[in-house]
């Protein structure tokens, strides 16, 4: 099992310099002068006005002209030792940043997942003991008209409602405490359900027409009883490997997401990045969340693994 | 008369069964009457696909949605096919048990064998967990399975095919129960564990006094198993009576014909196939494939004839 976990957490490093290499050398690739585009957008409207002595000064700041491989090993030597350099357009340190940030799109993030959830599988669980009857249907109709919408669509709808025209809940940002939340809550959870009801309807089904079941079932068991003792354990590998996918889906999506709600999270941080090519900012939210993605990817093979009587009985043994 | 209906414990009477498909309705099971008693180990006989497994199930109530049952059984006097689920849920188990088929794919492969034969006395005997693993051990041990008690502990992929198939006796006969379905509980073993199982098998069934209804198309089992034996032909009875008489000296053409059919009798296979369940030939349901067929086998559909000692036949040109 610790094998197993080392492998697992040295293909993650892996993964995350890969990822650091694309995000690094891509963004290079985008157009406009990191200097100019820097500091347009830090000096808002003042793009006829800047000068290449401005532009020079820049540069030398941030030591913009060596050549691409050298700024990416001295990132990278920086990164290693848990420094991951200076924010072009907040002049801080992207780790000050990060830890700043960091924590609103947790909350965010973990209230929608756990939400999401605690929703989805218990509905999920429903819909295929009552498959194809009203309730079915009906949240099969809710999924595809949930699912088919982007999220920052819906975002902007449910602000038009609640917010707007309801008066309900703040339009944007966090003062409101608790208020604050719900919209983009709701928004996130919206686009994770559908997956989830769906992966557990036809788990549920899956295990529902196994041959245990039905001997379960003469053993005096009711449907439900015979859920419990046998169905979950069965049913909950797809399950939670679909959850932690979404997991990593929201990390992602809470770009869009944060930005429609002024949500101040590291969506936020990373969408100004990349409107100001602030690489070494934007290499810190692309790792971040890359690495959310690959945390819960690991929580969910291990998971899977302790669920799983052969991972941990090595095999099998014969009399 | 009185003594006859005390020691009867099923009564099954014109059971039919049907499955609703998208084009038309199949019949699986026609007409099936038929007494089960108290402490009797009845076969069912037949080969694949003839009707014999879904019978069982019918019994049990355990078929699935799209399956439409008419006709009566009678358990100890009651009523069970149109019993609410609620009700009969509380025969299965203590009453009413059942061996599945498929020792592989009928233990969940997620639970400690131990526990999954321990399930059954936990749901109906309010017993504390000390009493129930005990007893369960000791039921093991009777069923000769090795490195006790530590396998009570296995999961099911760690024991053999003929093991498993013994776990899956224990977790069916745990409660005592008085009436035991067993489907085919030698498929997929081979001829050791096949005879291991059966011995076994028959000396629990005897000390616990449970009537059997044994569902197999295994020849050699039905005859170390059962007391009275049926054949089964595409959904229906074509004989039945006592073990000696059916499966030494049949009477209908069928049932010569499977025991004409064995290794051991000359291997001579009934020509041609049994039919689809759709597609039931009119007249006797054997006669495409019988050689004593006659015009009228083509038309006429022959009823059960007694031929007395508890023993009829489905065939018009049977005698005893």
């Amino acid at each position: 099992m610790i094998k197993y976990i080392g492998k697992r957490v040295l293909s993650a490093a892996g993964v995350l310099l890969v990822v650091s290499m694309l995000t690094f050398f891509v963004m290079q690739m985008t157009p406009g002068d990191t200097a100019y585009v820097m500091l347009t957008h830090t000096f808002f409207g003042t793009g006829d006005l800047i000068t290449q002595e401005d532009l020079d000064i820049a540069t030398e700041m941030y030591d913009l002209d060596r050549p691409l491989t050298v700024q990416y090993g001295e990132w990278m030597l920086g990164a290693l030792k848990g420094d991951l350099g200076t924010s072009y357009i907040y002049k801080k340190p992207v780790m000050d940043l990060l830890k700043l940030k960091l924590p609103y799109t947790c909350i965010l993030g973990f209230l929608a997942f756990f939400l999401g959830l605690l929703l989805a599988v218990p509905l999920g669980i429903l819909t295929a003991v009552y498959r194809n009857r009203f309730l079915d249907q009906a949240i099969r109709i809710g999924s595809v008209l949930a699912s088919s919408v982007p999220g920052f669509w819906l975002g902007l709808i449910l602000i038009m409602f609640f917010s707007v025209k309801l008066k309900w809940l703040p339009v944007s940002g966090m003062n409101e405490g608790l208020k604050s939340i719900v919209l983009p809550c709701v928004t996130l959870m919206l686009g994770m359900m559908p997956v989830m009801i769906r992966v557990t309807r036809s788990s549920v089904l899956d295990v529902m027409g196994q041959d245990y079941m039905l001997f379960a079932k003469a053993k005096g068991q009711s449907l439900f009883q015979a859920l419990l003792h046998h169905g979950v354990r069965n049913l909950l590998p797809p399950v939670i490997t679909m959850a932690s996918l979404q997991m990593g889906n929201i990390l992602g999506g809470s770009v869009v997401i944060e930005t429609v709600f002024m949500w101040p999270g590291i969506g936020n941080l990373l969408y100004n990045s990349i409107m100001a090519k602030d690489t070494n900012m934007l290499q810190g939210c692309v790792l971040t969340i890359a690495l959310g993605y690959i945390l819960s990817m690991i929580c969910a093979d291990i998971l899977n693994a302790a669920l799983n009587p052969k991972t941990y009985r090595g095999g099998g043994r014969m009399a | 008369m009185e003594e006859e209906q005390t020691r009867e414990l099923w009564r099954i009477e014109r059971l039919q069964v049907f499955f609703k498909t998208r084009g038309n309705d199949i019949m699986a099971v026609n007409e099936f009457s038929l007494s089960i008693y108290q402490g009797e180990r009845l076969c069912l006989l037949g080969e694949s696909g003839c009707g014999k497994s879904v019978f069982g199930m019918a019994l049990l109530k355990l078929l699935p949605e799209n399956a439409e049952v008419l006709g009566k059984a009678y358990y100890k006097g009651m009523e069970t096919v149109g019993m609410s689920e609620k009700t009969f849920a509380r025969l299965r188990g203590t009453e009413i048990a059942v061996i599945p088929q498929g020792a592989g794919s009928s233990l969940d492969p997620t639970m400690r064998c131990g526990k999954q034969v321990e399930e059954c006395l936990r749901l109906h005997e309010k017993e504390n967990s000390q009493v129930c693993r005990q007893k369960v051990l000791s039921l093991l041990k009777r069923l000769e399975l090795p490195r006790l008690p530590g396998i009570a502990r296995d999961y099911p992929f760690e024991l053999s095919g003929g093991m498993k198939q013994r776990i899956l006796v224990a977790a069916g006969i745990v409660c005592h129960p008085q009436f035991l379905l067993v489907d085919e509980p030698t498929k997929g073993l081979d001829w050791g564990c096949r005879d291991k199982v059966i011995t076994l098998l028959k000396k629990l069934v005897e000390d616990e006094e449970t009537s059997v209804l044994l569902i197999t198309h295994d020849f050699n089992v039905a005859k170390s198993l059962a007391d009275r034996v049926v054949v089964m032909y595409a959904g229906e009875i074509v004989e039945y009576g006592m073990r000696e008489d059916v499966l030494e000296r049949p009477v209908h053409p069928y049932s010569k014909g499977l025991l004409a059919a064995l290794p051991q009798n000359g291997f001579q296979a009934i020509e041609g196939f049994s039919p689809p369940l759709d597609q039931i030939p009119k007249g006797c349901r054997f006669h495409p494939r019988c050689p004593h067929a006659t015009g009228r086998c083509a038309q006429e559909h022959p009823n059960l004839t007694d031929l007395g000692e508890g023993r009829e036949v489905r065939c018009f040109y049977a005698e005893g």
